[in-house]
């Protein structure tokens, strides 16, 4: 490395570094899924009911195979449906919460004891699936998985992350996120995080080749 | 009486050793970030595949002959030659995954990456992208490989259902794809997530080991 591609390294570091100054809270909307599962809840228990009803219907006439058949048919849609309102309704509770709340310099889960710093992270993906977006964040090696508590009831409740592989990854999944009142798309929210993260990390390259300059630039208590 | 010392010349030689000294304790600092890329992963890991069809062959065996004794109809033998071909297939799927989960077919080691039907291990620096699927049947790891990288030749197992398997490609990009029945290490299977993770991790060791040699030769 000579001199000017040193230079080019430093001056790019040092525009990276000036990142966004605000920090804000990912929080999650849910009742579109709530909605949607509540329908589908309804529907089944409706369906349930009614292939129950025909068995009563039908009691006197029909053979006993037939009847058991209705019958379990009906009350197995019954339960399924309750089981998915069960489902709608910690999605319900789900609605709102703070997935993450991130700083300039931090980033905390929703069921972390303390925030992380964000230059532990060495990268992020985000993958979109059918009915979630899920957020995978990769540890650098020099840094710890943080302390996380486990997930409720699979994550559904509240939007919780979980450590993978021993502590390799951190992944949390959420229905739609929203920042200051507005929902974001796949592409806004790579950026939003990546331009965090981005800064941050230059923050912390600085900091370790001129130690001297980031103690400088601590306030004095 | 000696002639004064030149100031500046003093000057220089100590910011040089400050340079120098500075440049020992960064060159430290990133040996110590290397040997903490590399050391995050076990020196090996073995793999097994995991045991799906142990459990789900039998299921299927005995549905298939509950479905050949329904139809069984000697007026009709077609019906009948479908169903003995469906209870052969599940007979056959059982009696290969019998022993599942047991036999180590892959191993990583912070450099290499060994296959059971592969002629010569894979150098795991050289892998640039890493995909791993799963859709219920056969998990398929894909390493994507350096256009330079040297393909070892695969060994095609044969009439074996869901087997292990591993291929290298050339085209359209050099890679390795290895597919097994799930995976599983250390007896505890393993979803796409960690397999990738764990790939990732590997893969930055020995990239981490290489760069670590390349500063040990410069000395």
């Amino acid at each position: 490395m000579d001199n000017a591609e040193r230079e080019a390294h430093l001056a790019y570091l040092q525009a990276q570094a000036d990142g966004p100054h605000d920090s804000f809270d990912l929080l999650e909307r849910s009742y579109g899924k709530v909605l949607a599962c509540a329908m589908t809840a309804l529907l089944l228990c409706a369906l349930g009911a009614w292939l129950a009803w025909l068995a009563l219907l039908f009691g006197p006439q029909a053979s006993g195979g037939v009847l058991w058949l209705l019958s379990g048919c009906g009350l197995g849609l019954v339960a399924l449906g309750l089981a998915v309102l069960v489902c709608a309704a910690a999605l319900y509770r789900r609605q709102g919460k703070r997935a993450l709340s991130v700083t300039p310099d931090t980033l905390c889960f929703a069921n972390a004891q303390a925030p992380t710093p964000l230059h532990a992270f060495d990268g992020f993906e985000v993958e979109q699936g059918y009915f979630s977006t899920r957020l995978i964040f990769t540890m650098a090696a020099s840094s710890l998985a943080p302390e996380l508590l486990p997930a409720s009831f699979k994550g559904l409740a509240s939007p919780d992350a979980i450590t993978v592989a021993g502590g390799l990854r951190v992944r949390l999944w959420l229905c739609t996120p929203v920042v200051n009142g507005r929902r974001l798309d796949l592409q806004a929210l790579v950026d939003l995080l990546y331009a965090y993260l981005q800064a941050a990390q230059a923050r912390h390259t600085l900091a370790q080749l001129f130690p001297g300059v980031a103690r400088v630039g601590v306030k004095a208590p | 009486m000696d002639k004064p010392t030149d100031p500046l010349a003093d000057l220089s030689g100590s910011l040089g050793e400050d340079y120098e000294q500075s440049r020992a304790a960064q060159r430290d600092r990133v040996i110590a970030e290397l040997k903490q890329v590399i050391e995050r992963v076990p020196p090996q890991s073995e793999f097994t595949n995991s045991r799906r069809y142990k459990v789900w062959g039998p299921i299927f065996l005995v549905g298939a002959l509950i479905l050949l004794g329904v139809t069984f109809n000697l007026q009709r033998m077609g019906a009948v030659a479908a169903g003995v071909f469906i209870v052969c297939i599940a007979a056959a799927v059982t009696w290969q995954h019998r022993n599942a989960g047991t036999q180590v077919f892959m191993r990583l080691t912070r450099r290499q990456l060994f296959v059971d039907t592969l002629d010569a291990p894979v150098d795991m620096a050289e892998v640039e992208d890493i995909a791993v699927k799963d859709e219920g049947l056969v998990m398929v790891q894909t390493l994507e490989m350096s256009s330079e990288a040297a393909l070892p030749k695969h060994r095609v197992v044969k009439l074996q259902f869901f087997g292990n398997q591993a291929m290298a490609l050339k085209k359209p990009r050099p890679q390795i794809r290895i597919m097994s029945a799930g995976l599983a290490c250390n007896g505890r299977k393993l979803d796409n997530e960690e397999v990738l993770a764990m790939l990732a991790a590997y893969r930055d060791a020995a990239h981490a080991q290489r760069q670590l040699e390349l500063m040990q030769a410069d000395g």
